[in-house]
């Protein structure tokens, strides 16, 4: 996740963590569908550990990031929008499967969820109100269509990559 | 005092769809924003209104579907700016409910930009 702010572009590596907080996630559901948690107990306690372990990394990135955009400037929040607006809509996803999941009947999955969920509000909203000043439209798929430019590009056959005459 | 039929983050439909000030009827839900408590006395309600617009502005609280019960129309926002009053009677039918952890975040962001000090 990567915000481009008045002050210094920032990367949160950390976030990425979610692709393995979604794959826990579906492990667990196996594990509940075949019914096999008492069977498979230490293999949850160990699901749970992890989970718990990945929701504080990506609370610390985040809040890190919330201090980082807190003044950031028009431009800057042009650009950020549309990913501030994507992290939310994925971790919102991220919230739901643990809501269902009855935040694995875990105090502090359920806390740190919250909180983080809060906070990317919180960053979406900041984001939006920089952004939004007057009458500026944003592109949200301008990204997008810039990723999808690249990868047709790759997927040119290297014999129809025009040559020099 | 009895109990009102609608609650605070429902979705409903108008008898009368709202309207904007120049007066076009705009045919949108409107999520009950006021607390049950306040609902409770004589029935009144005050709501936003809820779009599928792709017009986004500072006042745009994109709603996807893991937030409500029930599905939603792609691209659907709140429009926070847009308040509505009404009684119970003008309340045509129930449509989705908000869970609470986003109504919140919702009611937070009302506050901060409707009823802010300027």
């Amino acid at each position: 996740m990567q915000y481009q702010s008045s002050i210094s572009p920032l990367s949160i590596h950390g976030y990425n963590n979610n692709i393995i907080l979604d794959l826990r996630f579906h492990t667990l559901k196996i594990i509940n569908y075949f019914n096999l948690i008492f069977s498979f107990e230490k293999i949850k306690e160990k699901i749970i550990l992890s989970i718990r372990h990945d929701l504080e990394s990506l609370f610390t990135h985040i809040s890190t990031l919330k201090l980082e955009i807190k003044n950031i400037d028009n431009s800057s929040a042009i650009i950020a929008y549309p990913k501030a607006e994507k992290d939310l809509k994925r971790f919102k996803k991220i919230y739901n499967i643990l809501e269902k999941f009855k935040f694995c009947e875990n105090q502090f999955i359920a806390e740190a969820s919250e909180n983080i969920l809060t906070e990317l509000y919180a960053i979406e909203y900041t984001i939006r109100l920089a952004a939004f000043i007057g009458k500026n439209k944003i592109d949200s798929d301008k990204e997008l269509i810039n990723n999808a430019s690249i990868i047709s590009i790759n997927s040119l056959h290297s014999s129809n990559v025009p040559t020099s005459i | 005092m009895s109990q009102p039929q609608y609650k605070q983050g429902d979705l409903v439909y108008l008898f009368d769809p709202i309207k904007i000030p120049k007066g076009e009827p705009l045919p949108h839900p409107v999520l009950i924003i006021s607390s049950d408590k306040s609902n409770s006395h004589e029935k009144f309600y005050t709501g936003l209104m809820m779009s599928s617009t792709t017009h986004k502005d500072r006042y745009s609280f994109d709603c996807t579907n893991e937030m409500f019960e029930s599905p939603l129309k792609s691209g659907s926002q709140i429009r926070i700016y847009i308040t509505v009053s009404f009684k119970e009677t003008e309340i045509k039918n129930f449509a989705n409910r908000i869970k609470r952890v986003h109504l919140k975040i919702l009611l937070n962001q009302v506050k901060d930009l409707l009823f802010s000090i300027d």
